[in-house]
Formats: C-alpha cells, sequence, structure tokens
C-alpha cells in the first residue's frame, strides 16, 4: 500500500481565526508550517481528539461548558491560502505621476519615502487648511487606535462616529439600559449554552447562524440544532427559507422585511388585552412612567390606533391569528427564547426593532432569567480584560464630526454649504453631526487616512461595504488633495490611495491574542505569528510608531513597548504578555489559575465558558442581583426623556445623566421618537416608489465572506459559492427570467448586473444581493461585481443610526449564460 | 478487511462546504471541479412547503465497487486494510469508464478535455495511517460526519443506506450510514394561503392604493420548477461546469 500526502512531521502550531466575521478569534487550527509557509491545516483537535460528532461522546454538561473543538468555517480553512494572493500589497506603493485615483497604477517607493512624504502632506495640510482637514472613514473603529492615537499627540485630525454593524443597538442598548456597549457588561444578553441548556421554545427572527459566524464557525446554529434535537420547538421568522429554516427550525414564518416592530407591538397588545403580561416582572424592573406610557400606545389611548394582530397582519403579512397563537405560546412557554440579533435592526427605522423587541422582552419578563433575554447583542459577555495600555494618550480631544456611514456625503455637501445652497443645520441634520455645531465653519476636509487593515486585518473596504452609494465615495474621494491607506490587498478602495502603506496580516504574521468574540462563546487563544511576512509589509502598530516619529512625536509616548526596530518583536511580545497578564490577574482574583503565557502561547488556552460557574445570562446582576441599571431610574427605561425634550436637538454631542456620551446619538436625531413606534421602512415594500421600482432588495452577510474580504479568493468564489441575485419564481417568470439568467437591477441611485438565482426560497417581491461584493464598474458604469451598495446609500431620513441595508429596485433580463 | 465508512447527517448540514474546502486544501487540490468531497443542495416544493435538501458526498468506497469492475485498466482497487477504494494513477488512462459506472459520482476530472486523469478521495489514507480520520468529518462545524467502522456506524446510527433522490444502493452496497433530514411541522398554527394573500397585497394608508407585489397566487404556488436554480440532485452532471454548477451555494 502507498501512503502519500502530508507527513505528519512537519512543524505544527495552534493558531486562531481573527477574520472579523462575528466569530472573531474563536475557531482554532493547527496549521502546518514548512519555511514559514502554512501548507496546511487541521481543525483543532485539543477536546475530543479524532471524534466526528462530539455530542455523540459528551453530557449536555460537557457541551454547555463549551468542552469543544473550536472548528473553522471554510473562510477560515482557507484563509492561509489568501496569504499568497497576487493583490496582495507587498512594498509601499506610489501612485504613479500622471495616473488618475482608481487607475490602480502603482510605484514601489521605500519605507522611508513613504512617511516622510505623508508627514510632510500632513504638516501641510494642516497648515494651510486647519486642524480638521484630516478624515479617517470609520475611524470610530477600535481598528483606527493607531491613527486616533497619533492625532492626540499631534494636536490635529478628526474622526466619525458610528459602524455599519450595531449602532441602533448601541444606541438603544444606551437608552434602554444606560450601558453604551462594548465596555459594559450589561450590553450582552445572553449565550448560546444557556439556551441549550435552559430555553423551552426558540423563536428566531430574521437570525441565520447558519451563514454568519457566531461563536467558533456555525457553533451557535449546532447549539440551536441540539436543542431542537432535545425536543425544543424551533420557530423562524423571515422573508426568506434559509437554510437557518431549513435545518434548525420546524416551522417558518415569512414577514415582510422592515416590518418586525408591527408585529412586536402586535404581540404586546395580545400580552395586555389577555393580562398574559408578567406584571410583577415590570412592577420591579422597568420604569413605570415610561411602561403604562407604552401600553396606552399600544392599546390605542395616544393615537386612536389599536395595534392589534389584525393591525399588524396587514404591514407585515403574518396572519393574525398566528400572532396571536404565537404570543400565547411564547408567554406560556416559560422560558422563551426570542432572538434577533443585528439583522433586523440593519433597516429603515431599525431603531425602533430594537427597542420594540427589548420591551415586548420586558412585558413577558424575560429579561436576566436562564433560557430567555432579549437581543441587544451577544458579545465577549463577561468582559474579561486582555490589554495593556500603550501609555495615556496626548492631550488633544479629537472631535467626533459626521455619522460613518455618510462621510461622502459630508465632504461633498460641504460645497453646498459654502455657497449657501444647504443650511449648516440642515447639513448636520444630513450627516449625522455629533460634535459641536460651530465647528462645521472649520471643518475642511482635504486628506483621507483609511486604516483599510489596522489592528483589525482586512477592515470593511468602505466603497462596497458602507451604504453611500461607490459613486458618491468616489466623487468624495477625488476631493481630497491627498489620500492614504493602510492594507493587505489591493481591493477597490485601495486603488483611489496615493500612497499605500502594506500591512503584516495579524493572525498568520504576527503575535497576537485572540480574545473572546461574538457569538455567546468565551475563550482566549493566541495566534503566534508562525508565518514569514511576505515582501516589506510591516505591523499596523509599527507603522504609525514610525508616522509618529516622522511628525515629531515621541514614539515611545506613542507605545510605551517600543524601544528600537530591531527590538520590535521583543517589544511587542512584552506587551502581549501584558496583555495576557491582565486576564490571568482576573482569573487570579476569583482564585481559578489559567495557563501561564508558555503554555498559552503554545496552544493551550483560557475556555472561559469551561471556568465559568454556569452559563451567561445577560443582566442577571441586575435581575436577579437587584443591581440597578445605569439608567437615570435604574431600571429599563422604554420611554426616552432625553429623546422627550427637544430643546437638546442638535446642540452637539448628547451626554446621559451620568455625564456619559452617547456616542450612537447624533445631535439631530431626526424623526427617532422618545417610545418604540411603528414607522414604515422608507424604500420599503409600501412605499410609494414601488410602483417605479417594485422589489424590495436585502443585502444580507454572506457566508464566505467577511464584508469584502476574501472576495476574490479562489478557493471560495465560484468554487464553492456564487454571487448571483436571488428572486422568487413568480418575479422571475413575470419578467420571463429563468435560473442562472444575466439580469439587471437598476433603481435611481446605479445598476447592477449578475446572475439570476431562481428560487422559491425568497418571498415574491424582495430580491436578494449579499453584501461586500466588488463594485466592478463597466464603460457605461454598469457595476458588473454585483455590489449591493451600488444601489443603496442616500435615505438619511429613514436612518438615524442604523446602516440601511435595503432598498427598492426593478430587475429586468440581459441575456441568458451559456452553461 | 475491516470495511470502514461515513455516516452522514442530513437534518444537520447546512451545506457550508467547509468539508470540501477542508479535503482540497489537505490534499493540495487546485480550485476548480476536482471535488472529492462534493456538497449538493437542491430545492424541492414551492411555497409553502419550500425545502433545500443538503448532502456531502466522498466516494462512498462501496463494497461492490462498479467503478473498479468498469476501468479497462484495472487502475481502481479496493485498499484492504480499511476497504478505501483507491486509484492507482500511473494505470489511469482517462476513458472515464469509471465516472460511467459510478452513480455518485465519485470520480473526479479536473476538466473536460478527453485523456486527463481521475482522481477521487483516498479515506484520508495518509492520515488513517497516523491513526486519524479523514479532515472532512473533523471540520465539519454541525458535526453532521463521522468515520468509523461499517459496522459502528450502523450500531450508532442506525441502518439508513440511502437518501431520498439517491440512486438505488443495493448493487453498489456504498460504505455509508445517512440521517435523513428533519420533516417540518406546525408548532403554532398558520394559514400560509392567508399569508400569502396578505403579501400581495401593499399597505399604505397615506398613499392610497399600490399595485400588488404579484399577479395571483397561482404564481407563487404552481410556477414551474424547471425556472428554479438546482432543482433536482444532479450526482452526476454532464460536464465541469455543469458540476460547478450543482455543487456551489448562493449564500
Amino acid at each position: 500500500m502507498r501512503v502519500s500526502g502530508k507527513a505528519m512531521e512537519r512543524d505544527v502550531f495552534y493558531t486562531s481565526c481573527i477574520c472579523n466575521c462575528g466569530s472573531n478569534s474563536q475557531c482554532v487550527f493547527k496549521a502546518h508550517v514548512e519555511d514559514g509557509r502554512v501548507v496546511a491545516v487541521e481543525p483543532d483537535d485539543r477536546f475530543n481528539t479524532g471524534i466526528g460528532r462530539e455530542d455523540a461522546v459528551l453530557s449536555e454538561e460537557e457541551i454547555v461548558k463549551v468542552r469543544l473543538q473550536r472548528r473553522p468555517c471554510p473562510k477560515g480553512l482557507v484563509f492561509y491560502r489568501y496569504l499568497y494572493h497576487p493583490d496582495r500589497i507587498l512594498y509601499p506603493l506610489k501612485r504613479e505621476p500622471g495616473s488618475r485615483r482608481g487607475d490602480g497604477r502603482y510605484a514601489r517607493i521605500s519605507w522611508d519615502e513613504a512617511l516622510s512624504t505623508i508627514a510632510d502632506k500632513m504638516v501641510a495640510i494642516r497648515k494651510a487648511y486647519g486642524p480638521y482637514s484630516i478624515i479617517s472613514p470609520f475611524s470610530y473603529s477600535p481598528g483606527s487606535q493607531g491613527l486616533m492615537r497619533l492625532f492626540s499627540f499631534w494636536g490635529a485630525g478628526t474622526c466619525d462616529w458610528g459602524w455599519s454593524s450595531y449602532d441602533a443597538t448601541k444606541l438603544m442598548s444606551h437608552l434602554i439600559v444606560g450601558s453604551p456597549g462594548w465596555n459594559y457588561a450589561e450590553y450582552y444578553s445572553g449565550s448560546a449554552s444557556d439556551m441549550l441548556a435552559n430555553a423551552k421554545l426558540i423563536v428566531l427572527w430574521g437570525y441565520d447562524p447558519t451563514l454568519g459566524t457566531n461563536g467558533p464557525a456555525y457553533q451557535f446554529a449546532w447549539f440551536i440544532k441540539l436543542a431542537r434535537e432535545k425536543g425544543v420547538p424551533v420557530i423562524i421568522i423571515d422573508p426568506r427559507y434559509t437554510i437557518a429554516a431549513e435545518v434548525l427550525a420546524d416551522q417558518w414564518i415569512p414577514i415582510k422585511p422592515g416590518t418586525d416592530t408591527a408585529m412586536f407591538m402586535a404581540m404586546a397588545h395580545v400580552l395586555f388585552k389577555e393580562e398574559l403580561w408578567d406584571k410583577s416582572f415590570v412592577e420591579t424592573h422597568v420604569e413605570p412612567l415610561g411602561a403604562a406610557k407604552w401600553r396606552d400606545y399600544i392599546q390605542g389611548k395616544e393615537d386612536g390606533i389599536e395595534k392589534t394582530p389584525e393591525w399588524a397582519e396587514k404591514i407585515c403579512a403574518v396572519p393574525a391569528a398566528t400572532i396571536r397563537e404565537l404570543t400565547r405560546m411564547v408567554a406560556r412557554t416559560k422560558p422563551s427564547w426570542l432572538w434577533s440579533h443585528w439583522a433586523v435592526s440593519r433597516k429603515s427605522h431599525g431603531e425602533q426593532a430594537v427597542r420594540a423587541f427589548a420591551a415586548l422582552q420586558a412585558f413577558l419578563g424575560y429579561w436576566g432569567i436562564p433560557g430567555a433575554g432579549p437581543s441587544l447583542n451577544i458579545g465577549p459577555k463577561r468582559n474579561i480584560p486582555v490589554k495593556a495600555s500603550w501609555g495615556p494618550a496626548g492631550g488633544y480631544q479629537i472631535p467626533a464630526m459626521f455619522r460613518s456611514h455618510l462621510w461622502a456625503q459630508a465632504v461633498l455637501l460641504l460645497k453646498k454649504v459654502r455657497s449657501g445652497e444647504l443650511s449648516e443645520q440642515e447639513y448636520r441634520r444630513i450627516v449625522g453631526w455629533r460634535t459641536d455645531p460651530a465647528l462645521v465653519k472649520a471643518f475642511n476636509p482635504k486628506m483621507l487616512f483609511m486604516e483599510g487593515s489596522g489592528r483589525k486585518p482586512h477592515a470593511p473596504d468602505i466603497l462596497v461595504t458602507a451604504t453611500e452609494t461607490p459613486r458618491e465615495q468616489i466623487a468624495a474621494l477625488q476631493e481630497m488633495e491627498f489620500t492614504v491607506v493602510t492594507h493587505s490587498m489591493m481591493t477597490p478602495t485601495v486603488q483611489y490611495a496615493d500612497i499605500i502603506l502594506p500591512v503584516q496580516d495579524w493572525m498568520w504574521e504576527e503575535q497576537n491574542i485572540a480574545s473572546s468574540g461574538y457569538g455567546g462563546f468565551e475563550c482566549i487563544n493566541f495566534c503566534p505569528g508562525i508565518v514569514k511576512p511576505p515582501g516589506e509589509v510591516k505591523p499596523a502598530t509599527w507603522i504609525f510608531v514610525k508616522l509618529a516619529e516622522k511628525l515629531g512625536v515621541d514614539p515611545v509616548k506613542f507605545f510605551k513597548y517600543y524601544t528600537t526596530d530591531e527590538n520590535w518583536k521583543k517589544d511587542w511580545e512584552r506587551y502581549q504578555r501584558d496583555c495576557y497578564q491582565s486576564a490571568v490577574d482576573y482569573y487570579r482574583k476569583q482564585g481559578i489559575a489559567v495557563p501561564a503565557w508558555e503554555e498559552f502561547s503554545r496552544g493551550q488556552f483560557i475556555n472561559c465558558d469551561e471556568l465559568a460557574e454556569k452559563p451567561f445570562v445577560g443582566w442577571d446582576d441586575q435581575i436577579r442581583g437587584g443591581k440597578p441599571f445605569h439608567t437615570a431610574s435604574g431600571k429599563i427605561e422604554f420611554f426616552s426623556q432625553y429623546l422627550a425634550d427637544e430643546s437638546k436637538r442638535d446642540s452637539g454631542a448628547h451626554k446621559d445623566h451620568a455625564g456619559k456620551i452617547n456616542a450612537n446619538l447624533p445631535g439631530n436625531w431626526g424623526d427617532l421618537t422618545a417610545q418604540p413606534v411603528y414607522q414604515p421602512p422608507v424604500r420599503g415594500m409600501s412605499d410609494p416608489m414601488v410602483a417605479v421600482y417594485p422589489l424590495m432588495l436585502l443585502s444580507p452577510h454572506p457566508r464566505y465572506r467577511t464584508h469584502y474580504l476574501f472576495w476574490d479568493h479562489p478557493w471560495l468564489k465560484d468554487h464553492v459559492y456564487r454571487h448571483r441575485v436571488w428572486l422568487n419564481v413568480a418575479d422571475a417568470d413575470a419578467r420571463g427570467i429563468k435560473d442562472d439568467d444575466m439580469v439587471r437591477i437598476y433603481n435611481d441611485r446605479g445598476t447592477v448586473q449578475l446572475p439570476a438565482y431562481v428560487t422559491s426560497r425568497v418571498m415574491p417581491g424582495i430580491v436578494v444581493i449579499h453584501h461586500g461584493g466588488r463594485y466592478l464598474p463597466d464603460p457605461a458604469g454598469v457595476d458588473v461585481g454585483g455590489s449591493p451598495s451600488t444601489l443603496l446609500g442616500g435615505d438619511v431620513a429613514s436612518c438615524v443610526t442604523a446602516a440601511k441595508t435595503t432598498t427598492l429596485v426593478q430587475v429586468e433580463r440581459v441575456r441568458e449564460l451559456s452553461t | 478487511m475491516t470495511q470502514y465508512g461515513f455516516f452522514f447527517d442530513q437534518s444537520r448540514c447546512i451545506g457550508c462546504s467547509g468539508c470540501t474546502v477542508a479535503c482540497k486544501q489537505w490534499h493540495d487540490i487546485a480550485p476548480g471541479p476536482v471535488k472529492w468531497m462534493r456538497v449538493y443542495q437542491w430545492e424541492k416544493g414551492l411555497f409553502p412547503d419550500t425545502r433545500v435538501y443538503m448532502l456531502a458526498i466522498p466516494c462512498l468506497h462501496c463494497e461492490n465497487p462498479v467503478c473498479a469492475r468498469a476501468c479497462p485498466n484495472n487502475a481502481i482497487y479496493k485498499e484492504d486494510k480499511y476497504g478505501a477504494v483507491l486509484l492507482d494513477r500511473e494505470k489511469c488512462d482517462g476513458s472515464r469508464k469509471c465516472l460511467q459506472a459510478c452513480p455518485y459520482g465519485a470520480p473526479q476530472f479536473a476538466g473536460d478535455d478527453p485523456g486527463l486523469k481521475m482522481s477521487k478521495c483516498d479515506m484520508c489514507l495518509d492520515r488513517l495511517e497516523a491513526g486519524l480520520k479523514p479532515i472532512c468529518v473533523l471540520s465539519c462545524s454541525m458535526r453532521a460526519l463521522e468515520f468509523d467502522t461499517l459496522e459502528k456506524l450502523v450500531e450508532k446510527f442506525g441502518n439508513v443506506r440511502r437518501l431520498e433522490d439517491m440512486p438505488p444502493e443495493k448493487i453498489t452496497r456504498p460504505s455509508v450510514v445517512f440521517k435523513a433530514a428533519d420533516p417540518k411541522k406546525q408548532i403554532v398554527p398558520m394559514d400560509y394561503l392567508k399569508a400569502l394573500k396578505l403579501w400581495q397585497k401593499r399597505e399604505n394608508p397615506d398613499n392610497g392604493v399600490l399595485p400588488d407585489v404579484f399577479r395571483s397566487a397561482d404564481d407563487v404556488l404552481q410556477a414551474s420548477p424547471q425556472i428554479i436554480g438546482r432543482h433536482k440532485l444532479e450526482l452526476k452532471p454532464k460536464n465541469s461546469a455543469a458540476l460547478m454548477y450543482y455543487t456551489t451555494d448562493d449564500e
């Protein structure tokens, strides 16, 4: 017998995947390395070695404790092959003289020339245009620590606010429980382990964990399936018959997109009408005036409209009888795990869906009890520290000016403001101005510095993942005198840079701690940086240390671990060890020993779920422990006194009662109401614009990309998945379209051309193009790559904070593809 | 010889192709139609009975490998330790008689050009010899796969040897055990036809009557399956392009 293939003797390391997919750092590989190159990976084998079907050999308790392999998804399994992609940027590059931004013609330059040029330009632009002349779209992201920190020492520069994933959730979390997000354990709602151990009924709204990764790969989906296998009924409410609807659910209930709030309100109506609500919970934990007011509103005492199931069924297309029965069922089957995650909030008026769902669950008494919990977020829930300070920041307070989603508007509309065509007040409303209103006059954006791949690798590529159209964003890019991008790949946005700085991949080429992540699972892993970085790519932090030096900022003040370039790796390791030590200390205080650095850095990890006494339950301390919420009343608040007070509108950054800035509330909060109400989605299925553009476009997350990342990965696209537009059979037939026909999808914003996927898996009147497709305009301006951003954008009036991922379009057949 | 084989749980598979890419990177197979492990998705039924089925299928290492008999060069043989069906690539002349014979489409070719040599799932023999299970099995994040002796698999998971829409197994006797997709049930009563009528109308109290979403319910309920993508399980697509079509996801 001849055995060929991988020898088992080569260097093998454990490492973790951090591709910002929604799993973030929980998947683990055993990587096989030869001469600094990864040649193959195996999935995690640190538990249950050699077992395929792990649950067949484990007790439920062991599963709930997550004594499980962290198996990667297909993206992770072939991530390492991407490191050697021909579009990888290997050297600092300068746009060739005579070429235009977007042409993609570059010449190699030295690091010294690149950094000197950037520093000189920053100084010149600041001198000519003042301190608010450098922008960095999506600078609010944690990945932008480098540039923002540099600004704080340098004394100039701007940032923006908001991020595309969770803004509506963060805003509502701040208003409802007084916890503004990431840094507060009170932001997190529940865990998959708690669901599996305790839920008696599972209802999912627009949530498909078989597509987006939550926890290691699709582990969340697996946990739901395990719950179903032990007899817990699962219902999915979604306009698509998703893979989750097929595999995880007993029953699928279609709902019109963007109308979830109406259904939540009708369910609340049933609770009140049939006296099914949890009075003692509400009395104890919900701010009483707001609770009473919302009850009145639902029962029609405020506007004369009772929010009955009959009222709701016309809006959301779920029959009234079903809404009624479902409400009774979730009220009586205690506890019921009702879950929406972020999809329902990434729509026009998405804030309302978050808040109405949270309110409904408060009236059900489903906050802070095992097996239930409203979905504000699933995240790094115990908030175990894995960090070390870089040293104090500089004294300059960077103003958070505009909404990140609207960065191009913020640039382009200034001309109209200066010419008097647009009032400053209207400008502030449109762009979501969040700082001193007087600063509009001093805002003079002339340089764009994008950390496309900062400490988080491969951050969203703004042209195709923001919600403004690429056309508008390119126009804004062309307004700049100077553009810089740090990145690892030649993406659509990168080609608009004057200088490109190539960044190391931080999970393969750099030592990093991969701590926790989303998904209701929690663990801390280590990436040993086993791959030899190609060309002259550099760590993101190093780039900003050196740029700081060029700008006259002490590099040691910028990053206190820095000594010399030669010592970079050692300095970085000292920093990593200190980060790790903070987690060790956290556990030591509880009398729990965790692996020493030497073991940790060789693949042993901290399995936080295993170390915890019981599965994480959101707001346990408040509900069962009696601790007050951070709100003014100390209770859950569904009526915002702040938003009810018109005098605060358009007055710059808003602070809560405790003096914390509400980071996700723009100065002018548009039509956001003080309590949860249903507002029809702008460009939704009942918008008058359907007369022209009758189909509603959804752009859910893709299964095989993280935003744009992996778009051109030859092992994924057109290999195990393809990028097509989903079309219902009735809509296809009415247009003479068969599966795989080439079609055009268009509206007043732009035109996209893609093959059609004709299916019954999406309801009629709806088309789907997954998020993060490449923007690739042909000479006529038709986007033949298929970025949904080409069709989105613009609807500022309908989104205070929510990223809008839907719009209206028309579809027509182009030509038949030969297969 | 002990016959080893696979267990595939259709009720858990989410069609993500994790097994496919895990296999391809481990065995260093270039992107393209050579998929030793293939993941099919096929759609059946129209609203409200729409279903989408998944099948992850490697070579099933049949107890009666009809491919081996069909090979004019005796290039395919049954290995005697694990019962793997293996290929002696030197002997293969690319006649594709094996593919004609195999009802599961297991023999793989890099394209449609005549003379290309076959390759196929080798049960990860390199891994078996090192005491490890096939890479596809250990990569499944839904834990829908298992690998063991056929006897143990049957003992643990029952003796379902064929899924609906698959070819009969009587002659080939594939070394595989299945669990079929779960049935659907109404947890909460729902009148789906009423839901469809509600869906047809657009609610807009402020702006008068808007055009219906579709003309008649029949357009949704009685559409021709022929215009639907991947409306059948096609284990033996007519060429490489068709293989890619049937084993490529739209998520």
